[in-house]
């Protein structure tokens, strides 16, 4: 069995207000972290023995938080642990203040064995960083990336858009700057108001929320088109790369190949089964220091989730694969979904061949619309 | 002729203004029921009635009730339903009583909602007594009400009884004042048996159980009977009284109210209004005021999942059994596929119905915009009846066409005199008269095609009045017509159950607002719709919806994909509540949105 790793480090200097991940802003417990998650991954080990692993990705939170020498222990560690397949993708997410904050360490990342890393820009522009709440101004952004490409040959950045009071101006002012800094990988995705955060609350106070309109097109289109004419591949709903730069990891979810997540709150996919872990760093540490795996919630998908979950994942990226399906379901994927799947080619938002059926720009905009013709 | 100690009266009030509420308290303090036996409002025993407020079948209860004088009175609470749907069952449970509570809420004053079952219990010749409720409540009008009373119907200061029935206060005053002033009934026992049927309902062990109050004579146990009208004979197997169970008694006299057991096994037999006659003693002449109920309104019902066809089948055939003025017949459309015409005798009598096949049925169904029957005179001579517009036959073999009239009677403060005219113009009404009922209120009658009024007349009605109109009405006839057939089509296919008929100088209005209404009914798709109104081949309104360019969450919550597949599957329910009509999904509430178009 091969698996893609997924590592939650919690950790961060303040939390963001758009931002709904578990963290705390606690370093002081990162060490026993370390501890707790070296503890996992060994667990895992005798509970997958000879299981294989080709992409590793550490995310967050703020993984570029941590100092070498606690990468260095988890990376060993795993390599220890784990049977790593040749040219892994191994990525960290790293913050524009961390990169500028200490370089040194940045560079030791690429020696520990890092080869792709994925910058928390979210903007150029400061009145957006400072409405996002991120650290970072807009120069700091661009001082870190030309750190980043300068080091690393495999480089994305994250971008935020289409909220209250952007023009489509500022979001071509921040893809121009992207596209100067030469990056392998983009990923641009309109703001999510998840219930819960600061900034849903703020958007509630001041009676916005009506205002936010994620599924304005306007946006989403212009993004599209800019990075298409510039050679970003768009592969997924939010995703654009250049030729060869695909996250393989991510590509895990979108494929609906197994992951194991790691960390607090992380999810994990294998075989039939959907488990996490839980929100709470005490919990993870406690469970893990007593020699047991902290999983919080366990469930074997039903035939109806599991092919509904395929759905989900797959119509984001690379489409309906028919051999995959047929071997997954045991069943002909055109017969069972002939009166769906020629609605959408009619309606040109998707595109077959011989061997799948995926989306094309004008379905990637309506997968969700287009995944629920699809759910049983 | 004696007299007796049994007391047979019914309680009139406005919706809110407490009337399940003191009777709660009257069962209470008669021990008719204990009070930790309560469950709120014992006499509403449908859910639906609870929520409503309203009370959709008639109930009655016997209660025994010791007076100060030391006597032992038997009191029979007939309960009434209180919409004007079902003013024909109001008039013959007043015609089983002697007397009625007014009830008025202390805080709100006379409403004129109650007014039209006021005057129907005064022209059955009813005692009332009237009872002001809520006088705990900081804003109660107590004085205000009393004059309010008086000017309405006469009497003294000091007969109005003033309660609180969520507190209980004064409960016992009015068990008095029935006893007092509402007269026993006139015992006539030496006549052949007369009695008047004012509800039944059908047991699923007993047949039908007939609620009956006897006028001449006696009914018991083993007697040969024959119910007057519907000319079906039985033999009276049980009878008694109704308590909060039903108490078994062997015997009714006149004078008395109670139930029969007849092995009667279609409720369509014992038809409300109909007189209980012995046939070996055969009384000559029914208890008047019969009047066969025949259902005005009609409209499809269809289930949203084809397969559920034989499970509304079986729903509607089940509420057939305690319903006998709903009528059904299935039906066929393009659109929808396979339904029911059903008939009923109003709006509201529809919504119970939609409303109780969703909830006691759990069934989904669409209810197509409700309809009256025409009379389509061909040009070949031959008359037919269209109780569903698409089955109008085509324009070009039709002479003309007969709608139905109902003769109304709006009751009214003076000051709404021209809104109510308003209306009534908008409406196709035809003034006839008014008299002045006193300085404050008049009578108005006008003539009102019947398609005219079921939409949303009464809701129309109460807010051009401030909540104060009351509205009776009755069938008079059939009178022609300039009516078409208003087609609505959906990128370019007709959706047969949207079609209406309506009058020609209405159509445009009507067309242009219906899809304008459509437009914000049905959600963006995937693709443009057009929505069209067309009369015949000529389209006389268009509108249209873009299509739908983005649905999708930018971030998949790393990993977490069960989190998505809760929102998708949330939204599929949603979706699986329409109705797929060509490619097009249709919400239900589109197919009544004809009816909450204003004029």
């Amino acid at each position: 069995m091969n698996l893609g790793l997924y590592i939650h480090i919690p950790f961060c200097h303040r939390r963001c207000t758009y931002c709904d991940f578990y963290l705390t802003t606690n370093l002081s417990l990162i060490d026993n972290f370390v501890d707790a998650l070296i503890q996992e991954i060994k667990l895992y080990s005798l509970k997958y023995p000879g299981c294989t692993v080709d992409t590793v990705f550490f995310g967050g939170g703020t993984p570029s938080i941590l100092t070498t020498n606690q990468f260095d222990k988890i990376i060993r560690s795993i390599n220890n642990n784990f049977k790593i397949l040749s040219s892994p993708e191994i990525t960290i997410e790293c913050n524009p203040e961390d990169i500028l904050g200490d370089t040194s360490k940045f560079y030791d990342f690429k020696s520990i064995g890092a080869n792709r890393i994925s910058v928390g820009v979210q903007s150029f522009i400061d009145k957006e960083l400072s409405f996002l709440t991120r650290l970072h101004n807009g120069s700091d952004a661009v001082k870190s990336l030309e750190i980043s490409v300068s080091l690393f040959d495999n480089v994305s950045a994250d971008l935020i858009y289409s909220f209250n009071g952007q023009e489509l101006c500022d979001v071509k002012y921040n893809l121009n700057k992207f596209l100067e800094l030469g990056l392998q990988h983009i990923s641009a995705y309109t703001l999510i108001l998840e219930k819960g955060t600061l900034l849903y609350k703020e958007y509630e106070r001041k009676n916005l929320l009506k205002t936010v309109d994620s599924d304005n097109p306007q946006f989403y289109e212009f993004v599209n088109s800019i990075l298409n004419s510039n050679g970003y591949n768009h592969y997924e709903v939010s995703n654009y790369a250049k030729n060869g730069f695909r996250s393989k990891h991510n590509l895990k979810y979108w494929d609906f190949d197994y992951y194991l997540g790691l960390g607090p709150s992380a999810h994990s996919f294998i075989g039939n089964n959907r488990f996490s872990n839980p929100k709470s760093l005490k919990q993870y540490t406690d469970k893990l220091s007593a020699g047991i795996l902290p999983v919080e919630t366990n469930d074997t998908l039903s035939a109806t989730e599991h092919k509904n979950d395929y759905f989900i994942s797959v119509l984001r990226c690379n489409g309906v694969n028919f051999a995959k399906y047929k071997q997954l379901f045991g069943s002909v994927f055109m017969e069972d979904f002939k009166i769906v799947a020629e609605n959408i080619l009619k309606l040109n938002l998707a595109v077959a061949d011989n061997d799948s059926l995926k989306l094309n720009e004008k379905g990637f905009a309506l997968a969700d619309e287009i995944t629920l013709g699809f759910l049983q | 002729m004696q007299k007796s100690n049994i007391r047979n009266f019914c309680i009139i009030a406005h919706i809110d203004h407490g009337k399940s509420t003191l009777a709660d308290r009257l069962l209470e303090f008669t021990g008719t029921v204990e009070s930790r036996n309560m469950t709120k409002q014992v006499l509403d025993d449908m859910d639906l009635e609870q929520e409503r407020g309203i009370t959709i079948k008639l109930h009655a209860i016997q209660m025994a009730y010791t007076g100060k004088d030391g006597e032992v009175y038997n009191l029979n609470l007939i309960d009434t339903p209180g919409h004007v749907d079902f003013s024909y069952e109001v008039s013959r449970s007043l015609a089983a009583c002697e007397g009625a509570l007014l009830i008025v809420d202390a805080t709100q004053g006379i409403e004129a909602q109650t007014i039209s079952n006021l005057y129907l219990a005064i022209d059955n010749g009813l005692e009332i007594i009237p009872v002001i409720n809520k006088i705990d409540l900081p804003s109660a009008m107590i004085e205000e009400t009393k004059d309010q009373i008086i000017e309405l119907i006469g009497g003294k200061r000091e007969d109005i009884v003033c309660v609180s029935a969520k507190v209980g206060t004064g409960t016992e005053d009015v068990l008095e004042k029935i006893i007092e002033k509402i007269p026993p009934p006139t015992i006539i026992e030496d006549k052949p048996l007369r009695a008047l049927i004012f509800d039944s309902i059908f047991d699923i062990y007993r047949g039908v159980i007939v609620y009956l109050r006897v006028f001449e004579g006696e009914l018991k146990e083993g007697d040969k009977i024959e119910f007057f009208v519907s000319g079906k004979k039985f033999e009276a197997e049980e009878v008694g009284v109704l308590k909060m169970e039903k108490k078994r008694t062997g015997l009714l006299k006149s004078g008395d109210v109670g139930y029969l057991i007849a092995n009667i096994k279609d409720v369509n037999d014992s038809k409300v209004g109909d007189t209980i006659v012995n046939t070996n003693d055969r009384a000559l002449e029914p208890i008047p005021g019969f009047k066969l109920v025949k259902p005005m309104v009609f409209s499809g019902i269809y289930p949203i999942a084809t397969n559920d066809f034989e499970g509304l089948r079986d729903a509607l055939s089940k509420l057939k059994l305690n319903d006998s003025s709903l009528t059904y017949e299935p039906e066929t459309s393009v659109a929808l596929g396979f339904g029911f015409r059903c008939g009923f005798l109003g709006l509201l009598h529809l919504e119970i119905v939609q409303a109780r096949l969703e909830r006691e049925y759990d069934l989904d169904i669409i209810t197509t915009v409700p309809n009256v029957e025409y009379k389509v005179y061909k040009n070949n001579g031959e008359v037919v009846l269209v109780d569903n517009p698409s089955t109008m036959p085509d324009a070009v073999h039709v002479d003309h066409i007969e709608e139905p009239y109902i003769s109304a009677q709006i009751i009214v403060p003076v000051e709404f005199i021209g809104n109510i005219m308003k209306l009534a113009n908008d409406r196709r009404g035809v003034f006839k008269d008014q008299h002045y009922i006193d300085t404050k209120r008049v009578d108005l009658h006008f003539e009102f095609p019947l398609a005219e009024i079921i939409f949303d007349f009464y809701d129309r009605l109460k807010s051009v009045t401030k909540g104060y109109a009351s509205l009776d009405y009755e069938l008079i006839d059939y009178r022609k017509s300039d009516l078409v057939k208003l087609d609505i089509l959906l990128n370019g296919e007709p959706v047969d159950a949207l079609s209406s008929i309506i009058h020609r100088e209405n159509s445009y209005y009507w067309g242009r607002r219906l899809c304008e209404k459509l437009r914000k009914l049905i959600p963006r798709q995937m693709f443009e719709i057009a929505i069209q109104a067309a009369i015949g081949a000529k389209v006389i309104a268009r509108e249209s919806i873009s299509a739908l360019r983005k649905n999708v969450i930018a971030k998949c919550y790393g990993g977490d994909i069960s989190r998505k597949r809760k929102l998708l599957e949330k939204q599929k329910e949603g979706k699986k509540r329409m109705k797929q009509v060509g490619s097009v999904e249709i919400p239900q509430e589109a197919f009544l949105a004809v009816l909450s178009i204003d004029k």
